[in-house]
């Protein structure tokens, strides 16, 4: 739960109230490599209008899986390249930092491109 | 004790945390990074409260290191994912046990005194309205805006700005049917609104005219702008929309009024670190459009080389023992 506190001249201010916990103070993601799908598809006349301007995603490119991987020592991510060496996941990747998509739900890098979430 | 650990709490895929890692590792500074993802499976928590004035006591384990509680300088909330649970449990259950493991996990580490940035910090700046409100009652210049599920409000407020957009009001997109789909910026005319306002809040914003973006990212004192022109009409509207045709030029400045304005909108939020979404206009007025405060910035360093992860490290590892 959030409490707020009301400011002279400006909005109230939110502030997390330490004797009713609200779970989402304590955000965490979806399940690691896995996207929030339906099978389900909306009645056109029932898709927000917001929605009805989405677009598909841009494409990105799906790495093999298997070549991902952690290390413990470094704690970063990394990747097999292919002279089938493992560098570091941020060098491999592109200027746009972009991981890789995993669509199949397997455990490996997520979903998300780097800028997607902002 | 030893020198302050950073607590990096991400999934093992997230390169942009990899940058302030590697940052760190070079500086020789510990780091513990784990996933809440990997509790309890692979991560452990003991911790203990007693004795006057002690906080927390205990420690947080993976099979390949250890960090006391009580040896964490600062937290780095990320892209930490839900709990990996025991295979076996009815949905009943796996929701009990994810509640328990959410308040019990989390609530220990959200009483770890230093974060950049505090998970409910976070959580209550994501919300659009409130930080636009915050933004501007901090003197920074705010589009016209209205939220509304009232289709004649929001026809209204279309005509009344000559030229509107469109704003989803949370970044997720969505999958059915295999497909998925994302919403960015649109332009919006009369014309466009129809009764699909009602079925959910919409957010309309007059149209501003730009010269260019700004991408400003803010770590405590720290103000690391790039300069974003589009190469796109779909760019032009929303640069998330077209990456590649984006240039990107570090700013050496921000004007002194904008940078206060940040400055007291951080204070209010609560925040430590902030991306920052601004149009700069033709007569080089700085239009606040949103912040960010967990976004994405490791793409930006990249394109302009400016320190974001150096600054980053430098605000973790501030006023460590």
């Amino acid at each position: 739960m959030l409490t707020t506190n009301r400011q002279a001249g400006g909005p109230a201010q939110a502030r997390p109230d330490p004797l009713y916990p609200n779970s989402g103070a304590f955000a965490l993601g979806r399940p690691f490599g896995l996207l929030d799908a339906s099978g389900q598809v909306t009645a056109a006349e029932a898709v927000p209008f917001g929605l009805r301007r989405a677009v598909l995603a841009p494409a990105v490119e799906v790495g093999d899986l298997s070549a991902y991987g952690f290390d413990h020592d470094r704690q970063i991510g990394t990747v097999v390249g292919e002279d089938g060496v493992a560098v570091p996941l941020l060098r491999h990747t592109t200027g746009q930092t972009r991981t890789t998509t995993n669509p199949d739900g397997h455990k490996g890098p997520d979903s998300d491109t780097d800028q997607r979430e902002d | 004790m030893g020198r302050a650990v950073t607590l990096v709490l991400t999934h093992p895929f997230d390169p942009t945390a990899d940058y302030v890692v590697s940052e760190l590792n070079r500086r020789g500074a510990p780091v513990f990074r784990c996933d809440p993802g990997e509790f309890p499976q692979r991560l452990s928590v003991a911790a203990r409260l007693h004795g006057a004035g002690a906080g927390w006591v205990g420690r947080l384990r993976l099979p390949e290191r250890e960090v006391n509680l009580s040896d964490i300088g600062c937290a780095y909330y990320r892209r930490p994912t839900v709990f990996d649970l025991a295979a076996g449990m009815g949905e009943q259950v796996r929701r009990w046990a994810a509640g328990e493991a959410r308040i019990g996990l989390g609530g220990v580490l959200s009483a770890l005194p230093r974060w950049l940035n505090h998970p409910a910090a976070i959580a209550a700046a994501e919300y659009k309205p409130v930080q636009l409100a915050h933004a501007h009652a901090c003197g920074l210049a705010v589009p016209d805006t209205i939220v509304t599920n009232d289709p004649d409000e929001a026809a209204k407020f279309v005509a009344h700005a000559g030229r509107a957009v469109y704003k989803p009001l949370t970044p997720a997109g969505i999958t059915e049917a295999d497909t998925h789909r994302v919403v960015f910026t649109t332009a919006v005319t009369v014309g466009d609104v129809d009764e699909s306002i009602r079925l959910t809040a919409h957010l309309l914003q007059e149209w501003i005219e730009k010269r260019y973006e700004v991408r400003l990212t803010v770590v405590d004192d720290a103000f690391l702008a790039a300069r974003i022109d589009a190469g796109s009409n779909a760019a032009a509207v929303d640069w998330r929309a077209d990456y590649e045709a984006l240039t990107y030029t570090p700013l050496a400045d921000v004007p002194a009024p904008v940078r206060g304005g940040v400055s007291a909108l951080m204070g209010r939020l609560g925040l430590r670190f902030g991306t920052f979404d601004f149009i700069v206009t033709p007569d080089d007025r700085w239009i606040f459009l949103e912040i960010n405060p967990n976004g994405q910035w490791a793409w930006i360093e990249d394109a302009t080389g400016l320190p974001i992860a150096a600054s980053i490290a430098d605000a973790l590892t501030r006023g460590n023992r």
